[in-house]
């Protein structure tokens, strides 16, 4: 059973604007270290309130019971859906005894990924779900 | 399918066995918080681990080591596992960030035991641009971050 390796990370987010509703979609914020076609994105983790008070920017992180009510979808280059609606909470490393989720090596569509709600719970406006990709820079 | 994948993911370097040993040999840095609430605080600087190729990082809460080490020689309580989401660890080189990751994911206490294992060879990092970042309000000031740093010459 292997483990991943951090070699590079990024911090990701996508931002809960307006009142949240089952079905809403959430792009991820724009990165220009992520957006330049140049990085290939090996792993992936998410962070809820557990794992992450705030981010940098003082935005509040969604509560832990939240991630339940969200799920991710990530795009290619080729606007390709390689990952589908996976289960935010599955993304959290304590949830997963300690492995971090590793995929086959991508370059990323980062601002066509988004999170989806499919319960609003306690989610709410300003919130942010964050994630850090690992990655590796494209020789 | 799954082997060939992990195949490339270790040729690659991007994964490794869980059970591997996290480095050859380990380091410690020790920080005492000095200010209460949201904060940047660098490393000081380490020219061993600068000229090593670092493997994996630790951050050690008090429920698993009740006091660090002050650099005078006296011992103080480490951070509680409960404040651990309210840091994050940046390996950094000049003013160009390697990687960022919260302290909850550098504690294999709370991650089923699984070590956090990095890749950085010198070169990569230089422990005295690398920083902690409190992201809270929260007083911690006066207790210490103890950050165990595996490496392999």
């Amino acid at each position: 059973m292997n483990n991943l390796v951090i070699r590079n990370s990024q911090q990701v987010t996508a931002t809960i604007e307006g009142t949240p509703s089952a079905n809403r979609r959430y792009k991820f914020d724009d990165i220009p270290n992520l957006s330049r076609n140049n990085v290939i994105l090996y792993g992936i983790e998410a962070f809820t309130d557990a794992q992450l008070a705030n981010t940098a920017d003082g935005s509040t992180v969604v509560a832990a019971a939240d991630a339940l009510g969200l799920t991710v979808t990530l795009k290619d280059v080729r606007n390709e859906e390689f990952v589908y609606q996976m289960p935010l909470y599955n993304l959290v490393r304590s949830n997963n005894g300690g492995f971090i989720v590793m995929l086959d090596p991508k370059i990323i569509n980062l601002t066509d990924c988004y999170v989806q709600v499919n319960l609003a719970g306690g989610l709410a406006d300003g919130q942010k779900v964050v994630f850090n990709f690992y990655y590796d820079l494209k020789k | 399918m799954v082997q060939e994948l992990i195949e490339k993911f270790e040729l690659a370097g991007y994964c490794k066995d869980y059970t591997s040993t996290p480095g050859a040999k380990s380091d410690v840095i020790s920080i005492e918080i000095p200010t209460n609430g949201a904060q940047r605080i660098y490393l000081p600087q380490n020219s061993l681990l600068d000229n090593a190729t670092l493997t994996c990082i630790e951050v050690v809460p008090t429920e698993v080591q009740i006091y660090g080490f002050k650099q005078d020689g006296t011992t103080i309580e480490n951070i509680p596992t409960s404040s651990l989401n309210e840091f994050a660890f940046t390996l950094a080189i000049d003013t160009e960030d390697k990687f960022t990751v919260p302290f909850t994911g550098l504690n294999s206490n709370g991650n089923g035991g699984k070590y956090s294992f990095i890749s950085s060879v010198p070169g990569e990092h230089r422990i005295g641009d690398s920083y902690i970042d409190q992201f809270s309000a929260t007083g911690w000031a006066g207790q210490i971050i103890t950050l165990r740093f595996w490496y392999n010459d």
